[in-house]
């Protein structure tokens, strides 16, 4: 899987050429360019306030970019936004739920919003409220949910219509271990079944686990990209820890700012 | 002054910020000389508005009679209460609203003790815009007396919320946390209106019985006004601003209300605990296939949502009732035109306003914009599914006077469902245009977002309920308030930023733009 990123004449999963967005006096990105592969789990690392969370925003189609391109599997996700959407999933940190809905009516809502046939809507929906032990919940409003239920619901949500490229904004915040544990595995399920996934996320042992790449983003720009075994050889002493190398990245990086 | 952490003082300030807070909540975005301006306004706006209305009807102390004063009072703690029942479900349900509070060293009674007293401020405050003018203008013009307006208002704040307090409690243990909190939220809409009912009571009762009922409740209002001067307080007193009665007023007031929430508080505090920990409720069982395409699941999902809604539901119910007396009056009306010209534009009226409403529920209250924006839909067919999903609600609320008109007047029932139609498209639309995100639990504050959209939906209504009145009696007629709305929907539809520049240049600086114009 690994230096499928760099294979220029496969089409990527995610591509994002010199992207540009300011709020603002601010800028939030900065000529970020990213390409990640089909199948890929990439993890993209960063300080708060580094671009990550509006980088994925926009690639959700959820904001344009000031300038720059977005392509996701070959679609112009900028100039055809609906087609890009057809394909992909889009998890934030905080779950996005209808407090007055039920997990089922939950994932019958998105499961139509993706057109995806009802059979089959309904089929994948046992399935995942199954994976994700969601069942004695099934038909209760979400209103008195936890936050890891709610987490759960939501990522049942994103999976349901089987998107080709999933991007998720801190996944893992806030979750016991048993939940964090059944999320790691349904996504690493996801990827060997073919899917991609892009996450952000500030707990560094899940990317060191889990993720074929890691993006290491600062002050809107991606800082150094590879393996684990890559970047602690580029950046850092043979045996340091993916925490020491994102600690010095970005330090560097700041101060470079 | 300062005021020490964690005293009662200092908790009630807590309180009363967070309760004044969301009540300006349209000014949040305002800078400090702003919102300084915009009160001054507002408070020599009100005053001048009280001048002019003490202008044309002259006021002595005394003149309203005992009777006035019953009525008055006992309208004016309906509202009370209706606020005190709001304030503590809301203060009840709102996760983490006391529970920091609970998790601190404090006494628990404090805390509650406190909010309970914030609700009173914030309801005192809430409605003195509206008398306290009257009355400053009248002390001015006529008699200090009439200052005595600021005592009652506060008597009548701390009863209503002791009140509303004591339901809201009552309603927790009687019936669990969720049926409470829709009950309640139903009974705050149906006190608030309570008043408005009752008068409404003459009109649906035969001409007779009108009479009968009328007889007696003055006869009831003399008796117990009559019962209560002479052995309690002294209403006349009252009316009069004498200041015996009016202390002895207050302090029955703060005795009832620290009572009421000395005997609750502990009751208070175990049902805010068990209301913000609930999640054994909401058990739905589905017995639907699974809806197919964006439009049938967003129809479907606003349904629910909207089914699902109690305090949305309080709302629309009471609309249904408010048009229970019209309808009655259309059974009863002897000759056709009449009726036809005074309910049509009514219910063209209620159209366009419960239109906005839900219009404003399903596109701004909407929980999981991100969602659905990241869904592979268009905006615009995003917004088409949603507009059609407030259709069915709306028919069922205006079937009912619909029914009845078509039993009246059949022509004046085509209009009646033309116009409604067109103004409930107009009025969704402006909101379709501007969304304004917020909780759809704060729907009744909706207005405080944007004055432009609040001023445009009841002009829209109204210019929708002239049209028709005009289209009864000559369709040409029409023309001109169609014109007028055609304008108004053009105005707040959204146009590229190129035409906003050239409109905003045209209004603000009109005369730069013509020297352009005639140096080109």
């Amino acid at each position: 899987m690994v230096g499928l990123g760099l294979d220029k004449n496969v089409p990527a999963a995610l591509e994002l050429r010199g992207i540009c967005k300011d709020f603002g006096a601010k800028r939030a990105v900065a000529g970020l360019d990213l390409r990640v592969a089909p199948g890929e789990f990439y993890a993209l690392l960063g300080p708060n306030g580094a671009g990550k969370t509006t980088t994925l925003r926009m690639a959700a189609s959820l904001i344009k970019p000031d300038s720059g391109s977005i392509s996701i599997f070959g679609v112009d996700a900028v100039r055809d936004p609906i087609a890009a959407k057809r394909i992909t999933a889009w998890l934030p940190d905080e779950p996005m739920l209808y407090d007055q809905l039920t997990p089922l009516e939950y994932l019958e809502f998105i499961a139509g919003l993706w057109s995806v046939p009802a059979r089959l809507a309904e089929k994948r929906a046992a399935e995942l409220i199954d994976v994700l032990e969601l069942g004695p919940h099934r038909n209760v409003r979400c209103e008195g949910f936890s936050r890891g239920m709610k987490q759960k619901v939501a990522l049942a949500g994103a999976l349901v219509h089987e998107p080709r490229l999933i991007m998720l904004d801190e996944p893992l915040t806030g979750l016991d271990a048993g939940i964090a544990r059944q999320v790691k595995d349904l996504l690493t399920a996801r990827v060997r079944a073919g899917a991609t996934i892009i996450l952000t996320t500030h707990i560094l042992e899940v990317a060191e686990r889990l993720a074929d790449r890691i993006g290491i983003v600062c002050e809107g720009r991606l800082v150094a990209e590879g393996s684990m075994s890559t970047l602690r050889d580029q950046f850092g002493a043979h045996n340091s820890t993916l925490e020491d190398v994102f600690l010095s990245l970005t330090a560097a990086a700041k101060e470079a700012a | 002054m300062t005021v020490a952490p964690g005293s009662f003082l200092w908790l009630l300030a807590h309180d009363v910020r967070l309760g004044t807070r969301q009540l300006g909540q349209f000014m949040a975005r305002w800078s400090l000389a702003k919102r300084a301006a915009m009160l001054t306004v507002g408070f020599i706006g009100m005053h001048a508005l009280a001048w002019g209305i003490l202008e044309v009807r002259d006021v002595t102390p005394g003149m309203f009679s005992a009777q006035a004063t019953v009525s008055a009072v006992i309208g004016a703690v309906l509202w009370m209460t209706a606020q005190g029942l709001l304030g503590a479900t809301r203060t009840l349900y709102e996760r983490g609203s006391l529970e920091l509070l609970f998790s601190s060293p404090l006494p628990e009674w404090k805390s509650v003790f406190s909010r309970a007293l914030s609700i009173a401020v914030t309801a005192f405050i809430a409605l003195s815009p509206l008398l306290l003018p009257l009355a400053n203008v009248a002390a001015v013009r006529e008699n200090a007396v009439w200052l005595a307006m600021y005592p009652i208002l506060a008597s009548m704040a701390l009863a209503g919320t002791a009140l509303g307090f004591v339901i809201a409690i009552a309603l927790f243990s009687a019936v669990g946390a969720r049926r409470a909190r829709r009950i309640s939220q139903f009974a705050a809409a149906f006190i608030a209106g309570g008043f408005a009912l009752v008068i409404q009571l003459g009109f649906l009762l035969p001409e007779t019985a009108a009479l009968k009922a009328s007889a007696w409740f003055a006869a009831w209002q003399l008796s117990v006004s009559g019962y209560v001067s002479q052995n309690y307080v002294g209403l006349d007193g009252l009316a009069q601003g004498q200041l015996p009665t009016l202390v002895l007023v207050l302090l029955a007031s703060v005795a009832i209300f620290a009572a009421a929430v000395a005997a609750s508080s502990g009751s208070f505090a175990r049902a805010s605990k068990a209301a913000a920990g609930n999640s054994d409720d909401g058990v739905t069982g589905r017995t639907q296939p699974f809806a197919f395409g964006p439009a049938a699941s967003l129809r479907r999902k606003e349904w629910r949502l909207l089914t699902r809604d109690p305090n949305l539901f309080a709302q629309l119910g009471l609309q249904i009732i408010y048009t229970l007396p019209l309808a009655v009056i259309l059974v009863r009306s002897p000759k056709e035109i009449m009726p036809a010209l005074v309910v049509t534009p009514l219910v063209v009226v209620l159209a366009a306003q419960i239109a906005a409403s839900l219009a404003w529920i399903t596109v701004s209250g909407e929980d999981a914009p991100d969602m659905i924006a990241t869904a592979p839909i268009t905006p615009n067919q995003t917004g088409i599914a949603k507009l059609t999903a407030i259709a069915m609600p709306l028919g069922i609320i205006l079937l009912l006077p619909m029914l009845a008109l078509m039993a009246i007047a059949p022509k004046a029932t085509l209009y009646a469902l033309t116009f409604s139609a067109l103004a409930a498209c107009s009025t969704a639309l402006i909101n379709f245009w501007n969304p304004m995100p917020g909780n759809r639990r704060s729907m009744l504050r909706r207005h405080s977002q944007s004055k432009v959209i609040a001023i445009a939906e009841h002009g829209l209504a109204t210019l929708w309920a002239v049209a028709v009145v005009m289209a009864l009696v000559d369709l040409r007629l029409a023309l001109v308030p169609f014109a007028v709305i055609a304008a108004v929907m053009w105005l707040l539809k959204p146009k590229p930023a190129a035409t906003r520049a050239s409109l905003k240049q045209f209004f603000l600086q009109p005369r730069a733009l013509l020297a352009s114009a005639s140096s080109r």
